[in-house]
């Protein structure tokens, strides 16, 4: 019995002892998560006040410098080692918002400082990569723009996506075949918004993206400058969407040429596009027959009618705004008025009610 | 709000409504540095309302930005050519890039001049001058 009992309160200290350490344990966890965060906090308010300190030192001496009645060095006297990256990021925030000579005097400001921040293009964290390229775009890309196209070989696809908009926002329409040799690896941006962002390189890139698209090239990647053609409006590229929709390309890559057809085509180009506006690919056959509507002639009205009487609601409304664009307004009245199930689309088109 | 001494009372006085508080400094401290007054609005309200406070002083120009809280460049830029006491104020609209039908809207609602952002101060201030020498 005492045996039992002495067992017992062995095993009541026990569980007291493990209770209490769990305890202690989970304090001591706390308290150093607390330290930790107040700590932080701490070191975040103080970094904020020191840059705020720069920034109300700077931006005075700035506004001087840019108004001419203070000499740079002036301004670049009182940035340490410690605040050049700061300062640079500084002077970003003016950069975006000046053109003309303003801005040559903030990147004529920078131009000493930046090669502090060269070393961060190799450095292990992506973001600071990222950060390195696009303030070395915003603030001397003339000086560095070949730095910033190396980037674009980054094996982070973020660096490389930073870099590829860097040089397309610069305006340096040489760089546009590396930019597009990276096209790939931004798969997760929207087309559009990558086709744009080569249309922003402008005029001077539209023969680069033409002969882009004649390549045996990532058909994705090739729709994406059909597309970028189509927002330069390229008046050449009719011939060259032409020539690669004979060759039957995948779904993606013929829209995208469909599309640029209907912005770019002429009367020259209009056959294949009938070959399309008949095919049996839905999506292709809406595209084909809205490309109609502005480069067709009078022998596609039928064609158009017909596509409104088509199985697929979508490629249905296209064919009817087609018509309507084509000069078919008396036919699509003519459907309006009668009994036919397409009545009501007609009705709803000329009253502008499809969009 | 920001507004400037005017001891000698002779200095143009310009309104600025403008959200972004860079961009106002910019403004601000280019224009003051080429002789004018310049009284700063964060929202298009308070603009109107300096605009129209009875006992202020009247205004040479506005420079209005387009996207402003409360009130945004083309209603205040509308409320101010429907005062009689407001609308001969010349205009000047800061509209951002690429927004080509901004510019439309600012010219016939009323404006007489726009400025692009990103934008120069040194072309502002020319611009200013070139309006208030009319």
């Amino acid at each position: 019995m005492w045996s039992g009992g002495t067992s017992s309160v062995w095993a009541s200290e026990a569980l007291i002892g493990v209770v209490l350490w769990s305890t202690l344990v989970i304090v001591g966890v706390v308290a150093y998560l607390a330290a930790s965060a107040f700590a932080m906090r701490f070191r975040n308010v103080i970094r904020a006040r020191r840059y705020s300190s720069y920034e109300a030192t700077w931006e005075p001496l700035l506004l001087e410098v840019m108004a001419g009645s203070l000499p740079i060095s002036d301004l670049l006297n009182t940035v340490t080692p410690r605040s050049s990256r700061h300062f640079l990021r500084f002077l970003v925030r003016y950069a975006r918002l000046l053109v003309g000579n303003d801005n040559l005097t903030i990147t004529d400001i920078a131009a000493p400082v930046l090669p502090g921040i060269l070393g961060d293009l190799q450095a292990r964290s992506a973001s600071r990569r990222a950060l390195a390229v696009q303030t070395l775009a915003t603030l001397g890309i003339d000086e560095h723009g070949a730095r910033i196209a190396r980037a674009l070989d980054d094996p982070s696809p973020l660096v490389s996506m930073v870099a590829a908009r860097s040089l397309a926002g610069s305006h340096h329409p040489e760089y546009i075949v590396r930019v597009l040799s990276n096209l790939h690896r931004y798969s997760e941006w929207n087309s559009r918004f990558l086709a744009s962002m080569l249309a922003s390189l402008g005029v001077e890139v539209a023969p680069a993206l033409r002969s882009f698209l004649l390549t045996e090239g990532n058909p994705i990647d090739r729709a994406v400058a059909a597309e970028a053609l189509g927002l330069l409006t390229d008046p050449v590229a009719g011939d060259i969407a032409v020539k690669v929709l004979t060759g039957s390309p995948n779904r993606e890559l013929a829209a995208a040429l469909l599309r640029l057809l209907r912005t770019v085509g002429g009367p020259e180009h209009v056959s294949i596009v009938r070959t399309y506006a008949s095919g049996r690919d839905h999506t292709l056959r809406a595209l084909a027959l809205s490309a109609l509507g502005t480069i067709g002639d009078a022998s596609d009205i039928e064609v158009l009618e017909l596509g409104m009487f088509d199985a697929d609601p979508w490629v249905a409304i296209n064919a009817a705004r087609a018509l309507l664009e084509a000069g078919g307004r008396e036919r699509l009245h003519e459907i309006a008025q009668s009994e036919l199930p397409q009545s009501t689309l007609a009705q709803e088109m000329i009253a502008g009610g499809v969009t | 709000m920001h507004s400037e001494a005017n001891p000698a009372n002779q200095r143009p006085r310009i309104l600025l409504a403008e959200d972004d508080a860079l961009t106002a400094r910019l403004i601000v401290h280019r224009l003051e540095r080429e002789g004018y007054e310049v009284f700063h609005c964060q929202d298009g309200q308070s603009a109107l309302e300096s605009a129209q406070a009875p006992d202020s002083e009247p205004f040479s120009l506005a420079i209005l930005d387009v996207k402003m809280p409360r009130m945004d460049g083309f209603e205040l830029l509308g409320r101010l050519k429907e005062d009689p006491r407001l609308a001969p104020i010349p205009v000047v609209m800061l509209t951002g890039m690429g927004t080509e039908q901004d510019v439309v809207r600012a010219l016939s609602g009323g404006a007489d001049d726009y400025i692009l952002k990103p934008f120069s101060p040194t072309e502002l201030a020319l611009r200013v001058q070139r309006l208030l020498a009319r």
